[in-house]
């Protein structure tokens, strides 16, 4: 009986551990807050298991239990000692411990000066700025890069309804509220690539606001901020340079971000280095030539309601010519 | 009639133990809710503080006059329902007044 | 002590008797056939409240399969995201408003009565309007699915999503118009409550005798006086800003998209404990029933109830928990979230206790509170969880919620509801429901349920978000969600056996139901009539059925009060609040069409509104009122002598003043406008803390000159003054009165014109910021308050002309008196705040 229950522990755990990994997970931390997070939400479940046995076995007592037994469950003594005493003295534990969390999430940079990045949320997808506030600030979209082991201050602001911006394995959730910057800092300790996602209902395509977060070591880091704060490549092929061309007469610049290019718009996300991003359009759309011409030719299949309006205007060679182009912007 | 039961005024007087901590609740609340963005140099912490002190004997005189004057409820308190909500009454406020000894005032809940 | 409330035997001869039970039939008939509309009789109309409750339950519950169906594959197509963003939003608008308040109101209205010992509720004309009301605009409002207007906002509407920005379409029109004004159907279906409850009780109940259904009830009413004005006002604001642009909302013109926050939470968190509470009434009286034993700790459990009542009005912000506001004031509300769970935990314990000292009879009713005690524990916990503000910044709008939410939510009411039906079918249908399908039902729908959204706590810690149509195959969400949907329609299959039960038996009967088969202690179970109980008794314990040993025998033989109808019409008796004293003899009213005409063209009012065919709805508008007035004239009868209501008692049939039910429901409707009033205060006050900036500019020349605001004053204290002046006339000299009515009527309006010619003057409007629209916000406000007191009052005059008002017969006048001081006091806080508050802050 006992190998058995033993044999039986082997794949529970695996199936529960992995269950918790995921790259949206709150149970798979990749940094102290989202681990303090994780430790907080073990202890919990812990606590309710056994509240919830407690009060289970009382009700089982109650119903067919032994004579003394019930004699006990059902005298004033148990109901103020397990209605009111035990309530009082657990959640004041709780309480407490809610509370040492909530001090130790206030920012504190340990002296080291944080990477600010800001984020404006958007109906439906993700402005990104890293050093908002420098000369030079660096625009980017939908993917958010940052070093391992450094504090970062994100900014949080909505460009039209509230947004939520959500990264489980990295921290809690914070609200995009317009009129209101709101700022989160976090720490990553892992390297390696996280999903997040937009958490408060904000329309037609919200189910698809979803966030790429790429964590690197730092030098990897800082060579990706070196080469995403320069201009677009040239592009080295005949059929890239037709697709600039293409790019710029259709006026995409109007909306869209092409440092270097006289595209300059800025109704929608920066495509300066899309080709370097691992999605477009939607998190789920790998970053390849097909999905990005598919957006332009499908976008509202691929993302229903999204404010890009569909372009069927080219020809197929035309269409191939754009996409190459795109991707080749690394 | 004697010992006639006025149903306002025991109700008043039966309530007035969460009526006491809606008042320090609310009170602390408005505190930080107006100093912060005011960013008044008043520490938040010591009147939010106070206020506590000041709920918290506020509730004890209530609940020992209620149950010196009339021990067994009597016309004031018909059904003796003013010391256990007193008791509970105090329990929120202890519990309210715990974030003021813990957590600095308009620092923003911000996760992480 | 019993015999010297009852008349001596010797004097009330068989023969008479049956004459006086005759009489009783014909006064309390029901109308025939479909004229069964104009019934105002508590039975019939809670039969219908519940019928249309189980009816919107069953569609939004149609809507969460197909939620269900379409998350059961990642990357499904069968809804659309906006088919399905819409079905969320109905989902959990109907299943809130149209079912779950309207749910426990409707057994109120069925059995606070009987349980009570009344033969009616005190205003059941209001009842059936509040019925008529609430079923027409709810029909309307579902209906909108069916035309693809039906909101997509979800059931909380944040804006600015649902401003007319960028949700320009009309579906958010018809949430604030139409679920707006099916929350003055259960504010009404509240002050009547209220008013029953306290004032109209058998002799001799006294509170502490009082069933604990009715003390919930009782809280339960209490709570949306003040909870629901909150939400009230913040459907204004929206509805306003969408239709006139006043920026209460928009950050950019001085408003905050988190005042809609605290407005709706101020209401929604007090909401789902006046869910709740009458779930938890509803089991503290089948519990010692099916134990066969009294209800342990009864008074701790009237003490919990009233102490959750209070506390959860401080719970609000822990729906706004990841909003960026300071942690110091997020941890005040995490304080409060943990305490009312003592409340609940003294009730969870009191019910174990209670069975422990009995011996439980597992029927089915039983079963269904066993499987409330697991579920609703299992939510409670989980809610302590989410309370915590660190771990809801990782649980907040994710499934994790929904799992929480629903595990109160169908724990902690649905599944107390299903052993409600079970236990109280008998007593109002000639058969029972059947044991064996309600064994199926309760099993397939707790297994059912647990399926289904066990693994949505597992899903929400996984990542998957709230309020999505869809997601992607490469989480791995795909086998919990799967699960869950099967979870679903499990449950789904558990209440169509529970459907098959009602319609294989289930034979509605006012006069010859299967009767008190649980041998239950309570009053209800008593034997009904058409009129109600054969007379009623006086009270003097808890459980009467089983503690005073002949009560049944000596009721039906009519050995108690009200044995006949000494007026000839429908009569209760109306108690003290305390102690049931009987104090005097209500006249209520019979069957008839104004009630649900008004309700009819008040629904039609709001939803013509909402597809702005304005003339229209003018003109239902004026029919609405003109029906409620058609109703009010023939309430207030004449006074009479004091009459004999047997065992000896003999009281008066008129009473006007503060002991009177009508003085009393109107000051409950005031202190609904209080909390109406006092939630734009609020929000004038949060607006400032805001953007600070408009009231300092307002100061140095927005506010009007000074003389507007004394002027105003002048005529409020005039106009207050006339009223209590004609208060004194009514004695003296008929024109008199109606002069000083007149004037007192003329000076309201007077301050009110007075107040918006001041701020247009002052070229103040109320699309330009935040603080403008509030501003005009408050003449709104008054507009409203002295609209009511202007044709109560041309309505008095009318009664004067016709003879039906006078020195003793004064009620109408009472409530015009209560109103128009109200307005007056309104008013004047007004001026005070929109004239004083951006000097004092300048």
């Amino acid at each position: 009986m006992r190998t058995h229950s033993r044999q039986a522990i082997g794949p529970l755990m695996a199936f529960v551990v992995a269950g918790c990994s995921g790259p949206q997970s709150v149970l798979h931390p990749a940094g102290p807050e989202a681990l303090g997070l994780a430790h907080l939400t073990w202890f919990l479940f812990g606590f309710g298991a056994l509240v919830l046995a407690f009060v289970l076995a009382a009700a089982a007592i109650a119903v067919r239990g032994p004579e003394r037994w019930r004699a006990v469950v059902a005298s004033r003594c148990m109901i103020i000692g397990a209605g009111v005493f035990f309530p009082a003295v657990s959640l004041t534990g709780l309480l407490g411990y809610g509370l040492w969390l909530t001090r130790a999430s206030i920012p504190d940079t340990e002296g080291r000066e944080p990477l600010q990045i800001e984020v404006t949320g958007e109906q439906w997808w993700w402005r990104v700025q890293y050093a908002p506030s420098t000369r030079s600030p660096v625009a980017s979209a939908n993917e958010i890069r940052v070093p391992a082991g450094r504090p970062i201050r994100f900014t949080l602001q909505s460009a039209d309804v509230i947004h939520s911006f959500w990264v489980p394995n990295l921290a809690g959730k914070l609200d995009m509220i317009p009129g209101r910057a709101t700022s989160l800092l976090v720490r990553a300790e892992r390297t390696g690539v996280f999903r997040g996602q937009c958490a408060e209902y904000c329309g037609k395509a919200h189910a698809l606001m979803a966030l790429t977060v790429v964590v690197m070591t730092p030098t990897d880091f800082a060579s990706w901020l070196e080469n995403e704060s320069r201009p677009a490549m040239e592009p080295d092929k005949p059929e890239s340079r037709r697709g600039r061309s293409l790019f710029l007469e259709a006026g995409c610049g109007g909306c869209h971000t092409v440092r270097g290019t006289p595209a300059a718009g800025t109704i929608g996300p920066d495509l300066t280095h899309l080709g370097s991003r691992h999605s477009v359009g939607i998190a789920s759309a790998a970053m390849n030539e097909r999905n990005i011409a598919r957006f332009m030719t499908d976008g509202q299949h691929m993302k229903p309601g999204n404010h890009m309006p569909t372009f069927r205007i080219f020809a197929a060679v035309e269409l191939q010519a754009i996409a190459t182009y795109l991707a080749g912007l690394r | 009639m004697n010992g006639e039961i006025r149903p306002i005024s025991s109700l008043l007087i039966a309530l007035l133990g969460p009526i006491i901590w809606a008042a320090h609740f609310f009170g602390v609340y408005l505190v930080e809710a107006v100093l912060c963005p005011a960013r008044e140099p008043v520490s938040i912490g010591l009147v939010g503080l106070a206020l506590s002190a000041l709920a918290l004997a506020a509730l004890t005189l209530h609940s020992a006059r209620c149950h010196l004057s009339d021990p067994a409820g009597g016309a004031r308190d018909p059904l003796r329902f003013t010391l256990p909500l007193t008791l509970l009454s105090m329990t929120a406020v202890v519990w309210t007044s715990l974030p003021l000894l813990v957590l600095p005032a308009c620092t923003p809940g911000g996760s992480g | 002590m019993h015999e010297s409330h009852q008349a001596s035997s010797s004097l009330r001869d068989p023969s008479r008797r049956e004459e006086e039970r005759r009489q009783l039939e014909a006064i309390w008939a029901l109308p025939k056939g479909w004229r069964i509309v104009s019934a105002v009789n508590n039975t019939v109309i809670g039969y219908f409240y519940i019928g249309a409750a189980v009816l919107f339950f069953l569609l939004a519950g149609v809507l969460a399969l197909l939620m269900r169906s379409q998350l059961a594959l990642p990357g499904n197509t069968l809804l659309s995201p906006h088919t399905y963003n819409q079905v969320f939003t109905m989902h959990g608008t109907v299943m809130m408003f149209l079912f779950a308040v309207p749910a426990v109101e409707a057994m109120g209205i069925l059995l606070l009565p009987q349980m009570l010992g009344a033969r009616d509720l005190p205003f059941p004309r209001l009842g059936a309007f509040a019925f008529w009301a609430y079923f027409v605009g709810g029909l309307i409002f579902f209906g909108t699915l069916f035309f693809d207007l039906a909101p997509s906002g979800g059931w909380f509407m944040y804006p600015p999503l649902t401003s007319s920005h960028y949700s320009p379409d009309i579906g958010a029109d018809f949430w604030l118009l139409g679920i707006g004004f099916i929350e003055i159907s259960a504010i009404a279906g509240a002050i009547e409550i209220i008013v029953g409850v306290l004032r109209t009780r058998a002799p001799g109940m006294s509170l502490d005798k009082m069933p604990m259904f009715a003390w919930t009830m009782l809280t339960f009413a209490v709570m949306i006086v003040f909870a629901f004005p909150a939400v009230i006002l913040a459907t204004i604001m929206l509805e306003l800003e969408r239709t006139f642009g006043w920026p209460f909302f928009i950050a950019a013109k001085g408003g905050d998209a988190l005042l809609w926050q605290h407005l709706f939470w101020f209401f929604g968190h007090p909401e789902v404990y006046i869910i709740f509470l009458p779930a938890a009434g509803m089991v503290s009286m089948i519990v010692p029933t099916m134990a066969r034993a009294p209800l342990e700790a009864h008074m701790l459990i009237v003490l919990a109830i009233i102490a959750t009542g209070f506390f959860s009005f401080g719970l609000w912000v822990h729906h706004m928990f990841t909003t960026g506001i300071p942690a110091l004031s997020l941890s005040f509300f995490s304080a409060a979230s943990m305490a009312v769970a003592i409340p609940s935990g003294i009730q969870v314990f009191a019910w174990i206790a209670t069975i422990a000292a009995g011996k439980l009879r597992l029927d089915t009713p039983a079963l269904f509170v066993l499987g409330f005690l697991f579920i609703f524990t299992l939510g409670g916990l989980t809610g302590v969880m989410v309370a915590m503000v660190p771990f809801d910044w990782q649980a907040h709008d994710t499934y994790f919620v929904v799992a929480h939410l629903h595990y109160v939510l169908i724990g902690g009411m649905v599944f107390p509801l299903f052993a409600a039906f079970y236990y109280w079918a008998p007593a109002f249908s000639s058969r029972a429901l059947s044991e064996r399908l309600g064994r199926w039902a309760f099993w397939l729908m707790f297994i059912g349920f647990n399926v289904a959204f066990l693994p949505m706590h597992v899903l929400g810690l996984q990542g998957m978000p709230r309020r999505v149509y869809t997601y992607p195959a490469e989480l791995g969400w795909q086998t919990l969600n799967f699960v869950s949907t099967a979870g679903a329609f499990m449950l789904a299959a558990g209440v169509l056996v529970f459907i098959a039960d009602l319609v294989c038996n289930l034979r509605p009967s006012l006069v010859s139901p299967a009767g008190n088969v649980w041998n239950s202690g309570t009053l209800e179970w008593l034997q009904n009539g058409l009129y109600g109980l054969r007379s009623i008794p006086h009270v003097e314990t808890r459980y009467p059925l089983w503690q005073e040993q002949h009560l049944a025998r000596d009721v039906e033989a009519a050995r108690f009060y009200l044995p006949n109808a000494p007026t000839g019409t429908r009569e209760a008796i109306v108690t003290s609040p305390i102690e049931a004293e009987p104090q005097y003899l209500l006249r209520l009213p019979g069957p008839g069409w104004p009630p649900a005409l008004a309700a009819l063209f008040t629904a039609a009012f709001f939803m013509l509104l909402t597809v702005k065919m304005i003339a229209m709805a003018l003109g239902c508008g004026i029919l609405a009122i003109a029906f409620i007035l058609v109703w009010a004239w023939g309430s207030d009868p004449m006074p009479t002598d004091k009459v004999n209501i047997g065992a000896g008692l003999r009281l008066p049939t008129y009473v006007s003043g503060p002991r009177s039910h009508a003085w009393w429901a109107v000051v409950i409707l005031l202190f609904v406008a209080g909390s109406l009033y006092l939630s734009f205060a609020f929000s004038y006050l949060y607006l400032w803390t805001v953007a600070p900036a408009a009231w300092a500019e307002a100061a140095k020349g927005g506010v009007p000159d000074g003389t507007f605001a004394f002027a105003a004053m002048g005529l409020l204290a005039v106009s207050s003054a006339s009223m209590y002046a004609a208060e004194g006339q009514l004695r003296r000299s008929r024109a008199g009165f109606g002069l000083m009515v007149v004037l007192a009527l003329l000076t309201l309006t007077g301050a009110l014109v007075l107040e918006l010619v001041g701020h247009w003057r002052s070229d103040l409007r109320p699309d330009a910021s935040g603080y403008a629209a509030l501003v005009y916000l408050a003449s709104v406000l008054q507009f409203q308050i002295v609209a009511a007191v202007v044709v109560v009052g041309c309505y008095v005059l009318v009664r004067l002309a016709a003879g039906r008002l006078n020195s003793e017969r004064r009620v109408t006048f009472d409530t015009l008196m209560l109103l128009s001081h109200y307005a007056n006091a309104q008013g004047a806080l007004g001026v005070l705040l929109v004239h004083g508050f951006p000097r004092a802050v300048a």
